[in-house]
């Protein structure tokens, strides 16, 4: 009948297969679960946080460059799961774009209305032919001045959501089956309980203790919107009281 | 458009006088969360199926309809993000018409200009067709109106229709009411 899967290029551009499907969409989503690390955002009631694992491949890199959390402006931070060379592209045209944003229209860019430029930047690449979508799940996290702390998480096929809490890379299903265990009954945590949460999330997946330097937290808080990464000894901090909470 | 090393059509004819793309984005449509529309005497209803991957996702930053002007909405089965740039395009659309005429689009002529734009994406290069169809309710001077716009770009005008899965089985519940 019909001549099939259009010549064998629904692999190699975004374009339908018979069934429908666009498989470099697909094949995006792998390679951010091949990227061999797993990270994890949570939301709490005035404060988001966001684990991810810092893996240093060779002693002889230097550590502080080695990172998959990006400040966008003084207030949005994006933490970046796949390919890191697709992730860099994608922060510096964020960081663009909210920058412009914020001089055309004179207030800060909310961070669900990035997410949604990351998304549709992301549509775009799923239905020209020209670009290949790119490797990368964002998650976007903030302090909307209406709507209070946001986490917004945006993949390669163009899709966004907010969430209150979520996981992508490697164990990301895993993570998300023990997030949603602890969120079922909406609790609302305060600063100290969001952080822990989202590191005990990143413990239970990995099944391994991991030292301070081995990970990377970012947080933003409402008393506080500025987006920063914590240091390694107020990770260490929240380490000891998770085992001792244990 | 017409990006250039791909000033080629994706969406060809196959040897028996089909597009395949368009059918095979109309199976991505079929197996998209269904979503109908019901036209009365004095207005439209529009309704779809909000089913969230999870309960972790937040279901208040989800909103599957959307308005294209103050009296026009739309609803969509198929893909997400490329509903997302329909409507950006469509809203343009109406804001334009009313600026340049001073009087709000009726809804036949933003059907037709939405429906222009999935066609241009059938033909032109280096692009794939939208993965969705919409359904847009409006209510204009003609009165209320409802139309399904398919990723074809052929558009027809509805007493009441329903789109992606299980669209046999709604078919047949409109039908019999």
């Amino acid at each position: 009948m019909s001549r099939g899967s259009g010549g064998g290029y629904d692999r190699h551009i975004t374009i339908f297969s018979p069934e429908g499907r666009l498989f470099q969409v697909e094949y995006a989503f792998k390679a951010v679960k091949t990227s061999g690390i797993t990270s994890i955002g949570v939301r709490g009631k005035d404060s988001v946080c966001v684990v991810t694992q810092k893996k240093v491949p060779d002693k002889l890199l230097d550590q502080s460059s080695v990172t998959h959390l990006f400040p966008i402006t003084k207030f949005i931070g994006l933490v970046a799961t796949g390919i890191t060379a697709d992730a860099r592209s994608l922060v510096q045209q964020a960081r663009n774009e909210a920058a412009e944003f914020r001089f055309t229209y004179g207030y800060e860019m909310p961070v669900d209305i990035l997410a949604k430029w990351i998304a549709d930047k992301s549509q775009v690449y799923t239905q020209h032919a020209y670009m290949r979508p790119l490797g990368v799940v964002a998650m976007v996290m903030g302090v909307d001045e209406e709507n209070g702390p946001l986490l917004y998480k945006c993949d390669p096929a163009g899709h966004f959501y907010g969430h209150k809490a979520t996981s992508a890379g490697m164990k990301e299903q895993e993570a998300v089956n023990f997030l949603e265990k602890k969120m079922k009954e909406n609790p609302a945590f305060t600063f100290d309980e969001t952080v822990q949460t989202a590191i005990s999330a990143l413990q239970s997946v990995l099944q391994e203790d991991f030292k301070a330097t081995e990970i990377e937290v970012g947080v933003v808080r409402a008393e506080n919107p500025l987006f920063r990464a914590l240091t390694t000894e107020e990770i260490d901090e929240h380490l000891t009281a998770i085992s001792e909470r244990d | 458009m017409g990006d250039s090393q791909y000033s080629f059509s994706l969406t060809t004819f196959s040897p028996s006088g089909k597009l395949v793309q368009i059918e095979h984005a109309l199976t991505a449509v079929g197996s998209g969360q269904t979503s109908l529309g019901i036209k009365a005497s004095n207005g439209v209803v529009i309704a779809t199926e909000k089913k969230l991957p999870s309960i972790l996702v937040d279901e208040a930053s989800v909103q599957k309809i959307q308005h294209l002007t103050p009296n026009i909405g739309t609803v969509y089965s198929g893909m997400g993000p490329d509903f997302r740039v329909l409507v950006r395009k469509s809203r343009k659309q109406a804001e334009q018409y009313l600026r340049l005429y001073k009087e709000p689009i009726p809804v036949t002529q933003l059907v037709r200009e939405t429906a222009t734009v999935m066609q241009e994406f059938t033909q032109s290069g280096g692009v794939r067709p939208f993965g969705v169809s919409l359904l847009v309710a409006g209510y204009d001077d003609k009165g209320p109106q409802l139309y399904q716009v398919d990723p074809s770009g052929s558009y027809f005008s509805w007493k009441a229709s329903a789109m992606g899965k299980n669209v046999s089985n709604a078919k047949t519940f409109l039908e019999k009411r």
